[in-house]
């Protein structure tokens, strides 16, 4: 074989992001299995875990946000009654009251906001913040808890808000409604 | 029940007396996926606890003290036990929220176990 025939690498081969083809397919097939069995993959062969650790298949195997393993970290008591607690931009709030006064505070950076609201089922997103009140309103807040508007929905046992809606949940049925209260779908 | 909505999904927890499920829907309201959880061991009939990270599903299963890891289209990641971070006094869960790097447990009496999420590729 001459140098030229050495050097040959066939067109076929190559895919647009300059991988090899083969690890390609091979990652894509990987893709139909469950995360679970992935990891077990990794352990057929050196060559089986070279491909199962590269940046491409951590990107498409949806490997990069999954945890292995969870550890006891601390246990955190607290002098004031806990009556829900919720996640606000990867921060966690608890909503409590303490000596019948209510409260939030930011677990994360230990500081104590003044609210009068007993809130609960607290959701949020990039905009603002809402919660439930002692008379079932759904309130707005910005994130600093200032209050920006309320709204009545009647009763529901859970709700949660992405960008665009606010959903709530009654026995057996899903209610999404937009931020000025109009029900959209059930 | 408990509701939570990732990426135009809605995840809904259900215990139906037998078994605990997420119910995964479209935002039209059209079923998308069941997730069984566990048994429903205990006869009551609290629904599963779980939060939604990263496109990661957490749930807490009542049933084995145990966090079961989802993807966001309801297939199996792995599990986790947790039953060593508990002792008699603290088994009244209320309920799990995740950060990027952390599982906060809130049971009563009025405290919050913190577990820390390692990530190994």
């Amino acid at each position: 074989m001459d140098k030229k025939q050495k050097n040959f690498v066939p067109v076929n081969k190559i895919n647009i992001l300059n991988e090899n083809i083969i690890k390609d397919i091979f990652i894509t097939i990987l893709s139909f299995f469950s995360i679970k069995h992935i990891h077990f993959c990794r352990s057929v062969s050196k060559s089986w875990y070279d491909i199962l650790i590269s940046k491409l298949a951590i990107n498409m195997l949806f490997l990069v946000n999954t945890p292995s393993k969870i550890i006891y970290e601390r246990i955190d008591n607290f002098d004031f009654h806990m009556l829900d607690i919720s996640k606000i931009n990867n921060n966690i709030f608890i909503s409590a009251c303490h000596e019948k006064n209510s409260l939030i505070y930011n677990f994360n950076r230990k500081i104590f906001i003044e609210n009068k609201n007993n809130l609960s089922k607290i959701s949020s997103n990039s905009k603002f913040i809402c919660g439930v009140s002692d008379d079932y309103k759904i309130k707005f807040f910005d994130f600093e808890f200032n209050e920006l508007t309320s709204l009545g929905l009647g009763h529901f046992s859970n709700l949660t808000i992405d960008e665009n809606y606010i959903y709530t949940i009654e026995t057996n049925s899903c209610y999404i409604y937009d931020f000025k209260g109009k029900q959209i779908y059930k | 029940m408990k509701i939570c909505v990732n990426r135009n999904k809605i995840y809904v927890s259900i215990n139906d007396f037998q078994n605990n499920w997420i119910k995964i829907f479209s935002h039209e309201g059209k079923l998308i996926k069941d997730i069984r959880v566990s048994d429903n061991k205990h006869s009551d009939l609290f629904a599963s606890e779980f939060d939604i990270c990263s496109d990661i599903i957490y749930v807490f299963d009542y049933g084995d003290l145990i966090v079961k890891l989802f993807t966001s289209d309801g297939d199996f990641i792995s599990s986790h036990s947790i039953y060593e971070f508990f002792n008699e006094d603290n088994l009244e869960i209320i309920g799990i929220k995740v950060t990027d790097n952390f599982l906060y447990i809130y049971n009563s009496p009025d405290q919050i176990i913190v577990c820390k999420l390692l990530h190994k590729t």
